[in-house]
């Protein structure tokens, strides 16, 4: 793509200890990041978790309380907002309603000095990009939701941001246009190679988007990795629980045997173990999760290490996977399997006896209070 | 909406009668050729047209109600729109409050306000009849501003403003490129009609006016004390023609409906 503007600086953003309370209220506490140039970071959780007040403090909506923010090396947490120079895209769009969609486009430019005729060309190029240019002359209240969102991105990218902050951008949008709209901002990420900041409370959609994903809970960062890492070693049981699903099993350990704690599990027959990433003390309770891939289905006379057993409730067709939800002693656990042509699984009716199995590394142990 | 049954029609027929019957009645009488006004006019003219237009104190009225009504209207929106964006968007302690206070002229008869005036001017006047006049009107046109605009700006999404000032914009380009567009229809809407509030207001112009600075209500009214005959039926006509023009224009660019029943 060539935006005639020349490229800035990397986009380095370096967020120290940053902090911003509301009252008694910490809504982002002591948080410290490092987002490489270039990179696409979603900050996920629920809502409440300070994601949102993150992005308005590196924004420059939120004066935050207490910490700094680096951009290049350079403190911006006193910059005023208008003189930071990022792009941002809004939940609503936050398109001016009495600009055309050319003008709302080259809004940034025309603030920055740009003649108008100059501006509205950039305009025209960065509309290019996300296939609006032909209605460049309409105004926003004659596009679409997904439409308007298009121009909100060309316009948060036309004057080549070194930073780039998405606020939910796609929540307001249907789930078939969400999808397009999140792959086709990935791609334009990638030719523009803005360091960019995507705020969501959709975990598939920050797997989907981002180069790592910063997990909120409370106001602090719970998990800043990979979403392959997130999703295979969750840091905490908030992040196992609050990407992807999981099984949850109850337990205590009854003794420490070279290190590794075995565990009795309520209704699960045989001491088992898993793995952990904290020390885990004698009679510590704990909660063992499992995903539904790694749920293993067995014959209900099979014993081959720990299982639990169960009755099947009811089998479920997910497209090319079936899950199968069992009641066992331990409440209802899921697993899933690929709809193989055997038919093995699909043959399983509510109400046949059934044993869940897992490898001793899958399941992984969190301490509770 | 089209069934309208009988009993309905009839008393929508009467509103419409019971309003408009008054101003057709001036209208008319306007147009007499005779000298004394009457009901229905024979025949037509415009000699009392002629009459008012010629007319030096009329004419000067005219001119002072128009020039006061500009003023005023202006001077209340450079007080209000800064106000309201704050009350707005910042929403400090006592907001209600404070708003409450700015539409209390609304509900207080202009004669006590007038009184106050009065009293105020002569303790401390401004010295001059035509500003302690544009100050009384100021205070009577800012409720009808404020309403519309607070109305227009508060339905309004402020992430728009957020949008500017993130894209580049300080806060002054934010309010002349974003926030005053945004509330542009409330507040042509409140002006307009502010306008002709002051246009139309004879208590504060009674009060306060000077010969030199007579409004034309207070003129029309000084001479329906000692004449009968049809030139206030003229002047008025001519007043009626000018609030009716501008309300037209109001409706055409905006339409009043949606602002003025948009409430607050």
């Amino acid at each position: 793509m060539n935006l005639p503007s020349p490229s800035r600086s990397a986009g380095h953003l370096a967020i120290r200890s940053l902090s911003k309370h509301y009252h008694d209220q910490h809504a982002v506490n002591n948080i410290t990041l490092d987002i490489h140039p270039g990179e696409f970071v979603a900050l996920l959780g629920p809502s409440g978790c300070g994601k949102t007040t993150l992005l308005r403090c590196i924004a420059g909506l939120v004066q935050p309380t207490g910490g700094d923010i680096l951009i290049d090396g350079q403190s911006i947490a006193h910059r005023p907002v208008h003189q930071r120079g990022f792009g941002m895209v809004f939940q609503s769009y936050a398109l001016f309603p009495h600009m055309s969609v050319v003008d709302n486009v080259a809004f940034s430019l025309r603030m920055r000095g740009e003649a108008k005729e100059k501006a509205r060309e950039q305009a025209v190029e960065a509309l290019r990009m996300v296939q609006m240019a032909p209605l460049a002359h309409r105004m926003p209240s004659q596009l679409s939701g997904g439409q308007q969102q298009r121009v909100a991105l060309a316009r948060a990218v036309v004057a080549r941001p070194r930073l780039l902050l998405l606020d939910e951008p796609f929540s307001a949008l249907d789930a078939k246009l969400r999808e397009a709209m999140q792959l086709e901002v990935r791609e334009l990420q990638r030719q523009l190679k803005v360091t960019t900041i995507f705020v969501t409370h959709d975990q598939s959609e920050a797997m989907v988007t981002a180069d790592r994903i910063a997990v909120l809970n409370a106001g602090r960062v719970e998990q800043f990795d990979t979403p392959v890492a997130s999703y295979d070693r969750p840091a905490s049981l908030f992040v196992a629980d609050f990407i992807g699903k999981m099984n949850r099993l109850t337990g205590r350990v009854q003794q420490t045997r070279n290190g590794q704690p075995i565990v009795q599990f309520e209704g699960v027959d045989g001491e088992a173990s898993g793995t952990t990433s904290t020390r885990l003390s004698v009679d510590q309770a704990v909660m063992g999760v499992l995903r539904p891939e790694r749920t293993r289905l067995a014959p209900a006379d099979h014993s081959d290490g720990p299982g639990i057993p169960g009755v099947v409730r009811e089998v479920i067709f997910v497209g090319e996977r079936l899950a199968i939800f069992v009641d066992t002693p331990s409440g209802s656990l899921v697993a899933t399997e690929q709809n193989s042509t055997s038919g093995a699984f699909a043959r399983l009716q509510s109400g046949d006896a059934v044993r869940l199995e897992w490898a001793e590394s899958d399941l992984l142990l969190f301490p509770v209070q | 909406m089209n069934h309208f049954n009988l009993p309905l029609r009839f008393y929508v027929g009467a509103m419409v009668f019971f309003m408009l019957a008054p101003i057709l009645v001036i209208v008319a009488v306007a147009f007499t050729p005779s000298e004394f006004a009457s009901f229905p006019p024979r025949g037509v003219s415009l000699r009392w047209f002629e009459k008012v237009l010629n007319d030096p104190t009329f004419v000067g009225a005219l001119w002072n109600s128009l020039r006061l009504g500009l003023v005023s209207t202006l001077l209340a929106s450079v007080i209000t729109v800064p106000a309201t964006v704050f009350l707005v968007r910042h929403k400090p302690p006592g907001a209600r409050a404070l708003q409450t206070f700015m539409l209390s002229p609304l509900s207080l008869p202009t004669i006590i306000l007038a009184v106050g005036l009065l009293f105020l001017n002569a303790k401390m006047g401004l010295g001059s009849s035509f500003w302690s006049l544009v100050a009384g009107h100021t205070v009577i046109v800012v409720p009808y501003i404020m309403r519309t605009v607070f109305a227009v700006y508060s339905s309004a999404n402020a992430e728009i403003e957020h949008a500017a000032a993130v894209h580049g914009a300080s806060p002054f380009a934010v309010f002349r490129h974003v926030t005053l567009p945004l509330l542009k229809p409330g507040l042509l809407a409140g002006a307009i009609f502010g306008f002709l509030m002051s246009f139309d207001e004879v208590s504060v112009a009674l009060l306060l006016s000077d010969p030199k600075t007579v409004t034309l209500p207070v003129s029309i009214l000084s001479y329906l004390v000692h004449n009968s005959d049809p030139a206030v039926a003229a002047v008025s006509t001519i007043q009626i023609a000018i609030a009716v023009g501008t309300l037209l224009i109001l409706e055409r660019l905006f339409g009043v409906r949606n602002l003025m029943f948009s409430s607050r």
